[in-house]
């Protein structure tokens, strides 16, 4: 009896691993392929074919913002005090 | 003790630092300067002598390229992928059909230009560019011609401070405002650079705090003309071939990569703020610190870290 069990179990994963590989087969066979993101297709149309992460609200980006609680106090934009004398090096865009 | 050189070249001011004694550093100074200098007269599109412009010109044909030129057109279509195109350099064709088909000294100082009637805009091919890595060779598509100003300036920043590297600790090299970094200030856990403000060039609007790799800043206030009755600036949305109309007046970058930083820059510029975040996020470790028209500063929560503080 346990030797007719193991020789159904073996039949029957062999049947079902060679039933699964076939279905799997057929769908990817008639699947759609994968495009490039771009080429001569505008930006605009591929971005919105890019799964992209949640983001933050627009609130939340604000650096030094009210609703960002952090150890930075003050307006980080404001004009440079009158004794203050930033780094010789700066970045400022080209 | 840092050390200073500055200098007119790749028509913006480079800027050179270095921690180390005078005599030790003037020849790592003089190899910078000779270094930018050649630079730009490999990768300029204002000189037709220039290997770009010979690139611009072999359009649909095979071109043999230095390596320069070929790694960083290689890492131009890196980019161009990562940022999904929103990094362009191949605007060159609608950088020069709204009036800066000329240096910017020349654009400032010369004569007005008349408005020209609107085309229908036809994106170029970038993204069918092939480099050929073994046989050091560059097929652009024809009608394909590139601008490499930007990043090629990120590209020679981090180069210069590779070669002056060899003779100074910590050093940084800035070519306006494309930035490498390498190695920190004596004493120090970070280079301290000011964050000049978009809106006047005499202040600073924050002091960042940053880690040894690249910063870069792109601005849609450096570089204006008005062409007839509309104002124009540099930094083109591949989408329509026009300048970006940004919410934010400059986005700065910090990576490890420098032609990243470049390419990031002008991307999240241009992206809409809501997009701005998921896209930085393609590049691992990537901060950014964008300023507003009222002179906000917004990013990422975690860009915060780079602010020193009020300026």
């Amino acid at each position: 009896m346990f030797r007719l069990t193991k020789i159904f179990l073996r039949v029957w994963i062999t049947a079902t691993s060679l039933a699964a590989f076939g279905l799997g087969w057929a769908v990817l066979a008639h699947s759609p392929k994968p495009a490039p993101l771009l080429g001569s297709q505008p930006a605009a149309a591929s971005w919105t074919a890019s799964q992209l992460p949640p983001i933050p609200s627009l609130q939340q980006l604000q650096i030094g913002g009210p609703s960002i609680s952090s150890g930075i106090s003050g307006n980080l934009s404001m004009a440079p005090s009158a004794n203050f004398s930033p780094p010789r090096i700066r970045t400022m865009g080209s | 003790m840092m050390e200073y050189d500055e200098f007119s070249a790749m028509n913006t001011t480079v800027q050179v630092a270095a921690e180390g004694s005078t005599e030790r550093l003037r020849p790592g100074f003089e190899i910078v300067r000779r270094y930018v200098a050649e630079s730009e007269r490999r990768f300029s599109r204002f000189l037709e002598a220039s290997e770009l412009s010979q690139l611009n010109r072999s359009a649909g044909q095979w071109f043999k390229a230095s390596p320069e030129l070929l790694g960083l057109v290689q890492e131009s279509l890196t980019w161009y992928d990562l940022t999904f195109g929103l990094f362009d350099p191949s605007l060159l064709g609608a950088l020069r059909q709204v009036g800066y088909d000329r240096s910017m000294t020349e654009l400032r100082e010369g004569p007005a230009l008349a408005s020209v009637p609107a085309m229908e805009w036809m994106r170029p091919r970038f993204a069918d560019t092939l480099v050929d890595l073994e046989r050091q060779q560059i097929l652009l598509p024809e009608g394909v011609q590139l601008d490499l100003g930007g990043i090629a300036k990120g590209w020679v920043a981090a180069r210069a401070t590779e070669m002056l590297g060899r003779f100074a600790d910590s050093c940084a090299v800035s070519a306006g405002g494309d930035m490498a970094l390498k190695g920190l200030p004596e004493g120090q856990r970070s280079w301290q650079v000011s964050l000049e403000d978009p809106r006047d060039a005499n202040r600073v609007v924050a002091v960042l705090e940053v880690r040894p790799g690249s910063l870069a800043t792109s601005s849609v206030t450096k570089r204006r003309w008005p062409q007839g009755d509309l104002p124009r600036h540099h930094i083109l949305d591949p989408r329509s071939g026009l300048p970006a109309e940004s919410e934010w007046l400059s986005v700065t970058v910090w990576t490890e990569s420098p032609t990243g930083a470049e390419a990031f820059a002008k991307a999240l510029l241009i992206a809409d703020p809501e997009e701005a975040v998921s896209l930085s996020t393609r590049v691992e470790g990537l901060r950014f610190i964008a300023v507003r028209a009222d002179g906000s500063l917004w990013g990422p929560p975690l860009s915060r870290e780079m602010l020193h503080g009020p300026a």
